[in-house]
């Protein structure tokens, strides 16, 4: 099963108390809970492992450190801090980086053995509207933040390279770094947010957007 | 960390592009800091959408078997660690660096669904059965040529209608091991914790089915403390025993006594 891709839109709540469920049953040590849970999102987890580290071998290395992860800590899953998919999801970014940081003998690491640390994510504030979106409303609203804010929040989120090396790497100043990573977090969260308004002026819309998404659980 | 330079790397900080220092101090004013933090929220609540925006790619299929044989094996660590708490062992070195890189060797064994279930409970076992005292006393290569071992058993005890028997005898988890029959009468027996043996002695397996007498199945490869067997035993189900002795030498057709560990043939788990 492929949660993300079989339908357009995606109905959050439900999937987050069956997720919940999954993972007390973990925490319990029923193995058959993990395997539900690798099931729910393999798809998710390898496909940000692949970008991340452009590596098949490492990512499945990545996958296999989340959900061994995952299996160990679920006890330590604090509700009320985002759904169990953006915990997992975040684990496994966050291995993900640490693998491509490993790569790079210069940077420096954090202790490998260390448990994953909780959500990199605070609570999800318009989880009504992100479960509305698509990929493709996504990956339109990343296209058209200006590219140099894009290219930010790329070389941060997928490229795993910390604030400091996207300085010194693109040789542009910290401060401007940050600056353009928080601009085109926030121009996505615009785009996004005028994307699920049916009263949305069509010329704010990017350019290839064919118009608002329908609402949640629409076609359900 | 002030409440500023906080907010100041919300952004960085969200999507993971700050030193380990310099995160685990946003953590840390995030958990003590009694203010707001809008900013994190708002910031943050994009991330996961990056995360889904990616190029979806089905992960290759052995992957789930990887993983769920590692979780078995670390299910098997905790079963283990408890078993050690209760048994009051003495204190001994542990080797954690080596025994993981031990772990992901093991790792490459393909199960198919849900063999691993039955690995688990299998894993179980073998931690009941104290082949982490081996690891503790530091003999990994003994600890690993076991497992080796029960791995070449359960591939007999997953098969559909095998029956497999847990064996003991001897004190303090000494000659204990596992067998597996399948329904052709293929079995193999692992046992560890064996005293070397001396001359032509062998140890021998019996298969004793209700009261008839002993049969004769096959003298142990014996290594390193750790015996194993792969025979044809015929078609014996549930319930027929399976015993060991020491013998003087290969072809017996009565068993020495005594019997130095047995187990009862039952269903597998599925």
């Amino acid at each position: 099963m492929d949660p993300a891709g079989s339908s357009r839109f995606r109905s959050a709540a439900p999937a987050d108390d069956a997720d919940q469920a999954t993972l007390a049953r973990i925490a319990g040590g029923q193995l058959d809970a993990l395997e539900e849970l690798y099931e729910r999102y393999r798809t998710m987890a390898y496909s940000i492992a692949l970008r991340i580290t452009a590596d098949a071998a490492l990512a499945e290395d990545v996958v296999q450190d989340a959900f061994l992860g995952a299996w160990r800590n679920a006890a330590r899953y604090a509700k009320g801090r985002g759904s169990v998919k953006t915990w997992l999801l975040s684990i496994v970014h966050h291995r993900a980086v640490d693998a491509v940081r490993r790569r790079r003998p210069t940077t420096e690491l954090p202790d490998r053995e260390a448990v994953p640390p909780p959500p990199l994510t605070l609570p999800d504030v318009w989880p009504e509207v992100s479960a509305a979106l698509d990929r493709d409303t996504v990956q339109g609203a990343l296209r058209a933040i200006p590219a140099v804010q894009r290219e930010a929040i790329e070389l941060a989120y997928f490229g795993g390279l910390t604030q400091q090396e996207i300085a010194a790497r693109t040789g542009i100043p910290l401060g401007t770094v940050k600056s353009r990573m928080r601009l085109g977090l926030l121009a996505m969260r615009r785009n996004l947010l005028g994307e699920t308004t049916v009263e949305v002026d069509a010329s704010s819309l990017p350019d290839g957007a064919s118009g608002p998404a329908p609402r949640p659980g629409a076609d359900a | 960390m002030t409440h500023e330079e906080a907010l100041e790397l919300a952004a960085p900080f969200v999507l993971g592009a700050l030193g380990p220092d310099e995160e685990q101090a946003v953590r840390e004013h995030l958990a003590t800091c009694d203010l707001p933090h809008p900013e994190f929220e708002e910031l943050g609540s994009l991330v996961p959408l990056l995360a889904e925006s990616v190029r979806q790619v089905d992960p290759p299929a052995h992957l789930r078997d990887r993983i769920m044989a590692a979780a078995a094996r670390d299910l098997e660590a905790r079963t283990a660690g408890r078993a050690e708490a209760v048994g009051a062992q003495p204190e001994a070195p542990t080797a954690p660096g080596v025994e993981r890189e031990a772990a992901r060797r093991r790792q490459r064994f393909i199960f198919a669904r849900p063999a691993w279930a039955l690995a688990a409970a299998a894993a179980i076992v073998i931690a009941a059965l104290g082949v982490w005292n081996i690891r503790l006393q530091g003999d990994l290569a003994v600890a690993q040529a076991y497992r080796d071992r029960v791995d070449q058993v359960l591939a007999i005890a997953r098969q559909p209608g095998s029956t497999v028997a847990i064996l003991s005898g001897g004190q303090g988890g000494q000659n204990t091991g596992l067998a597996a029959v399948a329904t052709d009468g293929t079995a193999a027996i692992v046992l560890r914790g064996l005293p070397p043996t001396t001359g032509s002695q062998v140890y021998e397996a019996w298969v004793i089915v209700g009261s008839n007498a002993p049969v004769p199945v096959g003298a142990l490869a014996y290594s390193d403390g750790v015996g194993y067997l792969a025979t044809n035993v015929g078609q014996v189900g549930a319930g027929a025993t399976v015993a060991f002795t020491k013998e003087p030498g290969p072809g017996a057709t009565q068993p020495t006594p005594p019997i130095l560990s047995s187990g009862v043939l039952s269903s597998a788990p599925s």
